[in-house]
């Protein structure tokens, strides 16, 4: 049976046919857009089937021996965001979360790995709230675990109660220390279970990478490569499977022709224009400059019939709560990533009074300086009273985070603005808001978060501010084409040779980290592509 | 700080990296915020005394940590390679132009209200300006004041405790994977 590719196709005046006038040679079998997670992968996939692929990415080639011990020197690793403003009621801080340059943001990302819950699949079908994902927990579970076991995931299974059924860790927990030992004593005093948090971080030395020092500079670069970012994963891989990459190159459309894509444009290091033209386009350029690049693509944008491309940008609802404690609570020792994990309120219904639930992120490894830093505990303080706070909190301050369902809503949103950027695309306005239930969420965790702290015996237990986390959607799934930008495994509805990968796809975002989801779809959708190669090409 | 003296209120108003993403959001008709791979100039030796001075007030040994020779640095940079905590706080570059305005505003302040540059203040008085500035004192006029405060104070706290020196100052262990081969 012919597919509905293989009989376009065979029309005289589709650009696939071989007598149409206007259609171009491609240089190349794929061409992938993004260097962090997803692209990697993506174009190990193809290569290994045999593809030719190239992976243009923005940002410059980092290897791990560039990498340094300071928050300072960390900064390099993050995107500046000139091409994008953040506005709206509860605004998303882009520029912490997007990544720059070979490994994305996988690069400073804290290594915290977990699976969505199979209720966060379904929160439409199960409480009638938010959107369902076209694909249930078991269509990911074995990619959850080939991945885990492709990148060393560290974690104690039996622990971790909450977690759906899945094949062991294939390493054993990360060490606690004095920061989670600390913290722990209040989650058992309020009877709330805890395991080790899992983590892309290797507890012990795992395909030819060492085992983690637990130094606590983990998101400044991990320079030995225990956390398993893509430049001691996926990159090397595609590499050595013919993959090539090209760094400085800055992509500012898609090109088409006839309604299929044909290659990109891109701005080369040299400051030259090019067009890459290749059999199939992923675009894995995150969630903010994936949806730029389609807006930039056309009139009105590409794949973009539905109006949804943009739209449904969500994060995770992220609250930090902090103790000072009258004993050493050594915080800068350890992994950024947490030392425990407590699911216990992870589960959305909305019988509690409010949809959406939490988790528990505690201990993770706090510097002095920085975003997140120590002196940030309290960025009211200043003159002496920062010495002096400065110098208790580095020995005695007790730190854990609360991630939290977000609000999916069309009108969290990416759109284009009038201004250009230095390669003539127009910048992006992302407007976001949360809703009432985030709202509530919010303060319960808040209260929780307290009640914790002084638990586990702080003296002072305080919360920052309602803040966000994982920047996903823009570019959504979906079954039907008037609801979602792309189908199950990130192909467009509109343009079938063009793909979208990475957490741009996600309808909704659980209350985990996304990271590990991230990574596990992105496989499933490579091995899709891989087999459906003939009738999309 | 403790629990029972914190009201959401006083949470908004030092609202840490949340508040000052709603701040530079809402400020970001910058102009040349778009196109921003030439570095801009750096500041004066005016506006870099007062720069030291105020990060100085807000963290007590920022001069000795050279703030002022760390900030003009990063603006010397290209946009993507400065090391300055505001490239996390969504203002976009170039960046001279926030720290230059913000400084004019400092100024502006510290003349309407005490008819003296602020370097040249009393520790008093210097300390309440920065109070004026924290509150978002109607006379600022510059980019989003409790911004400035949070990106300026974010400068002193990098010189003064995020090198290894300022790690050993204070007691915490530094543990380098790979030491800095320099500070900045």
């Amino acid at each position: 049976m012919r597919t509905n590719g293989q009989q376009a196709r065979g029309r005289p005046g589709h650009p696939g046919h071989p007598g149409h006038p206007g259609r171009s040679r491609p240089e190349i079998d794929a061409v992938v857009v993004g260097a962090g997670y997803s692209g990697p992968l993506v174009a190990r996939e193809l290569a290994r089937a045999g593809k030719r692929v190239v992976v243009l990415e923005a940002g410059p080639a980092w290897k791990s021996s560039d990498f340094t011990s300071s928050q300072i020197w960390a900064r390099r690793l993050r995107a500046g965001t000139g091409a994008y403003r953040s506005e709206g009621r509860d605004p998303i801080n882009l520029g912490f979360n997007v990544g720059r340059g070979l490994g994305g943001a996988g690069i400073h990302h804290f290594g915290s790995w977990f699976r969505m819950h199979p209720a966060d699949f379904e929160t439409r079908t199960r409480f009638g709230r938010q959107l369902d994902w076209p694909i249930g927990y078991d269509d990911l579970r074995p990619h959850y675990d080939r991945v885990q076991a492709e990148v060393g995931l560290s974690g104690d299974a039996r622990a971790e109660v909450w977690r759906p059924p899945a094949a062991p860790y294939p390493l054993p927990p990360l060490r606690l220390h004095t920061h989670g030992k600390v913290l722990r004593r209040g989650f058992d005093a309020l009877g709330l279970r805890t395991s080790p948090s899992p983590a892309a971080i290797l507890s012990r030395p795992y395909d030819g990478r060492p085992a983690c020092t637990y130094d606590g500079w983990c998101d400044a670069g991990c320079a030995i490569g225990a956390l398993g970012n893509p430049l001691v994963t996926y990159i090397p891989q595609a590499r050595a499977a013919g993959v090539e990459f090209r760094t400085g190159a800055h992509v500012t459309r898609v090109v088409t022709e006839s309604g299929r894509a044909t290659g990109v444009e891109y701005v080369d290091a040299r400051g030259a224009r090019q067009v890459l033209r290749a059999k199939l386009v992923v675009l894995a350029a995150f969630a903010l400059e994936t949806p730029r690049i389609l807006l930039n693509s056309a009139e009105g944008g590409l794949a973009n019939s539905s109006g949804l491309v943009g739209r449904f940008l969500h994060v995770h609802t992220l609250l930090t709560v902090y103790g000072m404690f009258p004993w050493r609570t050594e915080p800068s020792v350890g992994t950024v990533a947490p030392q425990l994990l407590s699911q216990e309120n992870a589960d959305p219904d909305p019988a509690k009074g409010h949809f959406g639930g939490w988790q528990w992120l505690a201990g993770g490894a706090k510097k002095p300086n920085d975003l997140t830093g120590i002196a940030m505990a309290r960025p009211d303080v200043h003159g002496a009273a920062l010495e002096s706070f400065m110098r208790r909190g580095v020995n005695h301050l007790g730190a854990m985070d609360a991630i939290g369902h977000g609000t999916i809503s069309s009108e969290n949103r990416l759109e284009l603005d009038d201004r250009r950027d230095g390669f003539g695309m127009r910048t992006a306005r992302v407007t976001h808001a949360h809703d009432a239930d985030a709202d509530r969420l919010f303060e319960a965790a808040r209260a929780q978060g307290l009640e914790i702290m002084r638990a586990a015996g702080a003296t002072e237990a305080w919360s920052g501010p309602r803040n966000v986390a994982h920047i996903m959607g823009g570019t959504i799934m979906g079954v039907d084409p008037a609801s979602s930008v792309t189908d199950q495994h990130g192909r467009t509805h509109d343009v079938e040779n063009l793909f979208v990968a990475g957490p741009g796809v996600f309808p909704t975002g659980g209350s985990v980290n996304p990271t590990f989801t991230q990574v596990a779809w992105t496989q499933r959708s490579a091995e899709h592509i891989v087999g459906a190669w003939g009738d999309l090409t | 700080m403790t629990e029972s003296t914190t009201t959401r209120r006083t949470f908004l108003r030092h609202a840490g990296a949340a508040g000052a993403v709603a701040l530079a959001g809402h400020a970001l008709g910058a102009p040349g915020a778009a196109a921003h791979p030439a570095a801009a100039a750096p500041l004066s030796r005016t506006q870099t005394a007062t720069l030291a001075s105020w990060c100085e007030t807000l963290v007590p040994g920022a001069v000795a940590g050279d703030v002022g020779g760390f900030v003009n640095a990063q603006l010397a940079k290209p946009a993507d390679d400065a090391l300055l905590m505001l490239r996390y706080l969504d203002w976009p570059p170039p960046y001279a132009g926030f720290y230059g305005e913000g400084l004019a505003a400092l100024e502006r302040l510290s003349a309407t209200t005490h008819r003296s540059s602020f370097a040249a203040l009393s520790r008093a008085r210097r300390e309440a300006v920065v109070a004026r500035v924290v509150a978002g004192d109607a006379a600022w006029s510059g980019p989003p004041s409790f911004l400035f405060y949070l990106a300026t104070r974010g400068d002193a706290v990098d010189v003064v405790y995020g090198t290894p020196e300022g790690h050993a100052r204070i007691g915490a262990p530094y543990k380098p994977l790979v030491r800095p081969r320099a500070r900045w």
